[in-house]
C-alpha cells in the first residue's frame, strides 16, 4: 500500500505524469531495486554520490556494491542490510521511474525524503511494513470532519479495499483524496445496513470498467455489457462481504448486505455531506 | 413460462441421457431469447456424471465461473437460479443432488431459500456460497441445515471436494 500512497504523492507534487506512473507501476514486477536507490532511501548516500558511482561503474566494470565500499560510502554490513529492503514496493516504483528516465536520482531523493516527513514515517517503519502502518497512513490520508456516521470504519474499509484491489485486480492504481461526488453516478451499488449504514458504489469510465472487469474475471472482455457489469458488481459484493467478516471478527459488529446491483444512472443528491 | 422451460429441459435430458449438461438461465427476461445450451463431454471427463447440481447466485459472473468449474468436472445437470425465490421453485421441480446457494440475493435471501428447501425436503444437501462468511452467518446456516459454508472467492478444488463428498454419500445411500 505504501507504493500506491507514494504514487499518489508523486502525482500530487507533479513529479510524474499519470501515464508514466501507471507505466512504472506495471513494470514493477520486472524491476530490481538497485543499491543506489536503497542507499538514498536509507539516507546513507546522497544522490550525487549515487550518480558518481553509476558513472564509475560505466567505465570500471566492477560491482556497484564494491565501488561503494571502495569509495568509503558504505560498509559491507550496511550493504547487506540494505539489500533486505530490495522488495519494498515504493522503492521498486522509484527505481522503475528512474530506469524509464521519468525521474532523476536527485528528484527521487527529494521525493522520498519529503514523503517520509509528510507522512511521519521512520526508516524502521519502512523495514517493517505491517497493517498497522498502512492504517496509520491511510488514517492521515482519509480524514473526515468527525460528524459523519460510521466514519470510524472508513480507514478499515479503505485499507481492506486497497488490499482486495491488489489481490484481485492489480496494484497499478493510486488512491485519491476524498471528495464529494457529483449528483449522479453510474455503476455497481450495494447498501450496507444493520450494524453500519452505508452505500458503496463503484463508478468509472467505460474503459476502466472493462479493464477492471477483465482483470477481476481473468477474461478478455471487450465491451461494457451485462457480464462486465456483473463482474464489477461481484467485486463490490465480494469486498463488502470480506469487510463484514473483518468487522465481525475484529469488533463483533454484524452488518447486513443488500443485493448488489448495477445502475446506469444513480441519483446521489440525497446522500449526506462529508 | 418457467414450467415450459423445465419440461423442455427434461425432455432433452431423457433424449440425450446423462452425458449432457444443461445450462438453464432462470431470469425471465433472458429466458425468452436464450436457447438451452447442450454441452457434450468426451469420455474420461465425466468425473461427476450422474450428479444434478443447482447453482443459485444473483451474480452472472459467479454463475459463469462456478458453472465453468462444474461443467469441467462433468456434472450431468446444472441448473441455475438468479434469486432465492427461483432457487426454491427450481429445487421443488427438479430435486437436485446438491445445491450451491449464495447468501445475499434479491427476492429471498440464501438463508430464507435454504429454510424453505429444508422444510420441503429435509435431506437436501445445500452448501452456502458467500463472501460474508462471518461466524454468525455460518452458525445460522448450520442451524438451518446447510451442509457447509464456502467462503468466496471459491476455488475449483473446493467445489471438487464437495462433489466428491456428495457423490460418495449418494453411492452409499444407493447401496443401502
Amino acid at each position: 500500500m505504501l507504493t500506491q500512497l507514494f504514487g499518489n504523492y508523486l502525482l500530487k507534487q507533479h513529479l510524474v505524469s499519470p501515464s508514466h506512473l501507471i507505466e512504472a507501476l506495471r513494470e514493477s514486477s520486472s524491476t530490481r531495486v538497485k543499491l543506489g536507490v536503497l542507499a538514498i532511501d536509507a539516507g546513507l548516500m546522497t544522490p550525487e554520490q549515487v550518480d558518481e558511482i553509476h558513472e564509475l561503474q560505466r567505465i570500471m566494470d566492477k560491482r556497484i556494491g564494491d565501488l561503494m565500499v571502495e569509495k568509503g560510502y558504505l560498509s559491507p554490513e550496511q550493504i547487506a542490510v540494505l539489500l533486505k529492503s530490495q522488495k519494498s514496493g515504493h522503492l521498486i516504483l522509484g527505481q522503475a521511474l528512474i530506469d524509464n528516465g521519468h525521474m532523476t536520482t536527485a528528484q527521487f531523493a527529494d521525493a522520498i525524503r519529503q514523503f517520509k516527513i509528510d507522512n511521519n514515517i521512520t526508516d524502521d517503519d519502512f523495514y517493517d511494513v505491517k497493517d498497522e502502518l498502512t492504517e496509520k497512513m491511510l488514517g492521515r490520508f482519509y480524514k473526515l470532519n468527525g460528524n459523519v456516521a460510521g466514519e470510524e470504519h472508513l480507514v478499515e474499509y479503505v485499507s481492506l479495499l486497497f488490499k482486495n484491489l491488489i489481490r484481485f485486480v492489480g496494484d497499478d492504481f493510486v488512491p485519491n483524496k476524498i471528495e464529494k461526488l457529483d449528483t449522479t453516478a453510474s455503476g455497481a451499488k450495494q447498501r450496507i445496513r444493520h450494524g453500519l449504514s452505508a452505500i458503496t458504489i463503484i463508478d468509472a469510465d467505460e474503459n476502466t470498467m472493462v479493464e477492471f472487469a477483465s482483470r477481476f474475471s481473468n477474461e478478455s472482455l471487450s465491451m461494457n455489457d451485462d457480464y462486465t457489469k456483473a463482474c464489477i458488481s461481484e467485486f463490490l459484493n465480494l469486498h463488502n462481504g470480506l469487510f463484514a467478516v473483518k468487522l465481525s471478527n475484529n469488533e463483533g459488529l454484524e452488518i447486513e448486505l443488500e443485493p448488489q446491483k448495477y445502475y446506469e444512472q444513480m441519483d446521489l443528491s440525497g446522500l449526506g455531506n462529508l | 413460462m418457467l414450467n415450459d422451460y423445465i419440461c423442455k429441459m427434461h425432455n432433452l435430458l431423457t433424449k440425450y441421457s446423462t452425458e449432457i449438461v444443461l445450462i438453464l438461465p432462470c431470469r425471465y427476461d433472458i429466458m425468452k431469447t436464450t436457447n438451452v445450451k447442450v454441452y457434450q463431454y468426451e469420455k474420461g471427463k465425466k468425473m461427476y456424471s450422474g450428479l444434478k447440481v443447482l447453482l443459485c447466485d444473483d451474480s452472472l459472473m459467479i454463475i459463469k465461473k462456478m458453472g465453468d468449474v462444474l461443467k469441467s468436472l462433468g456434472v450431468s445437470v446444472l441448473q441455475t437460479a438468479l434469486d432465492g425465490e427461483q432457487a426454491v421453485k427450481l429445487f421443488k421441480l427438479t430435486k437436485p443432488d446438491v445445491v450451491f446457494m449464495d447468501q445475499v440475493m434479491p427476492n429471498k435471501t440464501g438463508l430464507e431459500a435454504l429454510k424453505e428447501i429444508k422444510a420441503y425436503h429435509p435431506d437436501a444437501i445445500v452448501f452456502m456460497l458467500s463472501s460474508m462468511g462471518t461466524i454468525s452467518k455460518r452458525e445460522e446456516a448450520e442451524k438451518l441445515g446447510a451442509r457447509g459454508f464456502l467462503q468466496k472467492p471459491v476455488s475449483a478444488d473446493d467445489v471438487k471436494t464437495i462433489l466428491e463428498l456428495v457423490k460418495a454419500e449418494l453411492e452409499s445411500k444407493n447401496e443401502e
